[in-house]
């Protein structure tokens, strides 16, 4: 939280704002040891920053993006997967050399698709490349929410 | 099992008593919705034994397909929590709440050995007897004779679900939904014995809706309750002063009068002149003794009433802010004015809007409950509608699924902590 402070983040509540970024404090461990940060809205570069900054205070941070409906098949068609009929399915599929643990929810016609980000996937960009991929490069709004360490 | 498992697949149960939410935390912002019924198959007619149907229950988004069109309709649908509590024996409602549950569950269990069930955070009204907790707890280990689906199980009273996701350990808790309403002090714990609960929530607007389409020439239409709602969420509006409201409808009728197609239909509904009824259905949430209302009463529209329900009761008629005052002053003196200082209005009957124009007259929920409160000499009341009141509840069990340790174990004395029923 201090690190998001000084990084010019500002915060409103459990509102946590910086550039085109919305986002919002969900849930902490009771330890302290762990929050669910929520991101509401966000331009690819500025989720971008604020994934950097997080991975480097954070022994993990790990990316989830949840879809329905029409998002949902067109993630799928953009990852190139088929979705089941039936049953919940789960896979793990290589992208920009990123591991994608991918959830398919065909009864509710939905999918989420998650991954662990470190500063490697940071620098490299893959995390940006990711995020267009599943949203299809638009800027629209998902579920996306992350868990992530919180001691280092 | 560890504490990272426990985190990835808190899972939580809204047993609304119109709608059912669920889902686990992945979903972040939004659960699955489904209605809070089951349809009982007639398994011994020749039709469904033609077609191979060889379900008892049905449930979720498959109803529509299974509705038989019949005269006992109305008997094989059954709302199991019409006011929040189902009767230790009823059977019927418990085999549905049964057949939800799995249903929640199934659609998301993935179907890897490493999976060994949800933490489950259910949760259901603040005046459910101790039963129904034994109860749910008996289902998931049911459930989990034919399938592991649940490792762990809470349950947690509604209101209490509000106040978490919020963060706010001293308030007052109006939930609001489709059959009833609770009012609930909480200072860390639900303050139980101050628990008010009415017999009325968006249904009972419905009710209303129904008199006043019927009035307005759409006598068929008002049959069918999903359009009613409909029209009523479309059209329904909150007076801040229903006689000064009616009064700005009469002399602006141009900007009250509406004309709503209804998606998918052909039919459009338009209400003229008698556009001012539009203010009735936010009045009648709120305060349905105004004399206004005698006659619709007399006219057959059903009257909410008081009615017993185990130890509790559900008050028919009594207003938001009465009830409201009554349950803040069974507490400590002490404890008050804290109260009233964080009112949080929850449950999806508060998410009226104020369309442009009408800026005036209409208002929000909070606004109208400070004003009732304002007339009954409260002042200084801090009232807020909390953001998507329709899934507050669920996100409240997902923040408490997360923070509650997976080796802190269930308690009766204080009703909280995981139950294993693996
Ligand atoms: N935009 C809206 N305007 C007015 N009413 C609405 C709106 N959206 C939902 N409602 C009403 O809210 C009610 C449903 O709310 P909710 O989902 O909180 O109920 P529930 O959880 O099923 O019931 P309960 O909380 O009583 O157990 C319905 O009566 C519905 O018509
Ligand atoms: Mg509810």
């Amino acid at each position: 939280m201090e690190a998001l402070r000084a990084a010019g983040y500002m915060f409103e509540g459990n509102g946590i704002l910086g550039g085109s970024l919305k986002a919002e404090f969900r849930a902490a461990s009771l330890s302290g040891d762990e929050v669910i940060i929520l991101v509401k809205s966000a331009e690819p570069d500025d989720l971008r920053s604020l994934l950097s900054l997080l991975t480097r205070e954070c022994w993990y941070v790990d990316v989830y993006y949840h879809l329905r409906g029409e998002g949902a098949q067109a993630a799928a068609k953009n990852l190139g997967m088929q979705l089941p009929e039936n049953g919940v399915y789960r896979s793990r599929m290589r992208f920009s050399d990123v591991e994608l643990r991918v959830e398919a929810y065909p009864r509710l016609a939905a999918l989420t698709i998650s991954y662990r980000a470190g500063w490697k996937e940071v620098n490299s960009g893959a995390v940006v490349k990711v995020h267009e991929k599943i949203l299809g490069g638009g800027n629209r709004k998902s579920a996306l929410n992350r868990l992530l360490g919180w001691i280092r | 099992m560890s504490e990272e498992y426990k985190r990835e697949y808190v899972f939580g149960l809204d047993y609304g008593t119109s709608d059912f939410k669920f889902g686990p935390i992945t979903l972040g912002e939004v659960p699955e919705v489904i209605e809070n019924r089951g349809y009982f198959i007639d398994r011994s007619s020749l039709m469904s034994r033609i077609m191979g149907v060889n379900r008892e229950i049905i449930v979720g988004k498959d109803i529509p397909k299974f509705l038989e069109s019949r005269e006992d309709l109305a008997e094989r649908m059954v709302y199991p929590m019409r006011n929040g509590i189902i009767a230790k024996d009823d059977e019927r409602a418990w085999k549905i709440i049964k057949e939800l549950t799995k249903y929640a569950l199934e659609s998301f269990a993935p179907p890897d050995e490493e999976f060994e069930g949800f933490y489950v955070v259910a949760s259901i009204s603040v005046v459910s007897p101790r039963y129904m907790y034994e109860k749910l707890f008996e289902i998931f280990r049911e459930l989990n004779r034919e399938k592991i689906l649940v490792k762990a199980a809470t349950i947690i009273p509604q209101p209490l679900a509000v106040a978490i996701a919020q963060k706010t350990p001293t308030c007052t808790v109006v939930e609001s939904g489709h059959g009833n309403t609770q009012i609930c002090p909480i200072s860390m714990y639900p303050v139980r014995n101050a628990v008010i609960a009415l017999n009325r929530g968006g249904g009972a607007a419905n009710a209303l809706t129904m008199e006043i389409l019927k009035d307005a020439g759409y006598g068929d239409l008002a049959k069918e309750e999903s359009f009613v709602k409909l029209v009523k969420e479309e059209i329904g509006l909150i007076p801040r002063i229903l006689d000064e409201a009616i009064r700005y409808a009469r002399s602006n009728p141009e900007k009250v009068k509406v004309s709503l197609k209804i998606p998918g239909t052909r039919i459009r509904v338009v209400l003229d002149d008698m556009a001012w009824t539009r203010f009735l259905i936010g009045e009648f949430i709120f305060n349905p003794g105004h004399e206004i209302f005698q006659s619709y009463f007399t006219r057959g529209m059903p009257k909410p009433s008081d009615i017993k329900f185990g130890d509790t009761y559900f008050y028919g008629m009594m207003d938001m802010s009465e009830a409201v005052i009554t349950s803040i002053e069974k507490c400590s003196i002490e404890l008050q004015p804290h109260l009233y200082s964080r009112i949080l209005l929850s449950g999806g009957n508060f998410s009226w809007n104020v369309p442009e124009g009408l800026e005036e007259v209409a208002v929000k929920a909070d606004e109208k409950l400070k004003q009732l409160l304002l007339e009954k000499e409260i002042e200084g009341a801090s009232i807020s509608i909390v953001e998507d009141p329709k899934y507050s509840v669920w996100r409240g069990c997902m923040v408490y699924g997360y923070a509650v340790p997976h080796d802190y174990e269930w308690r009766w004395e204080k009703m909280e902590g995981w139950m294993d029923v693996a």
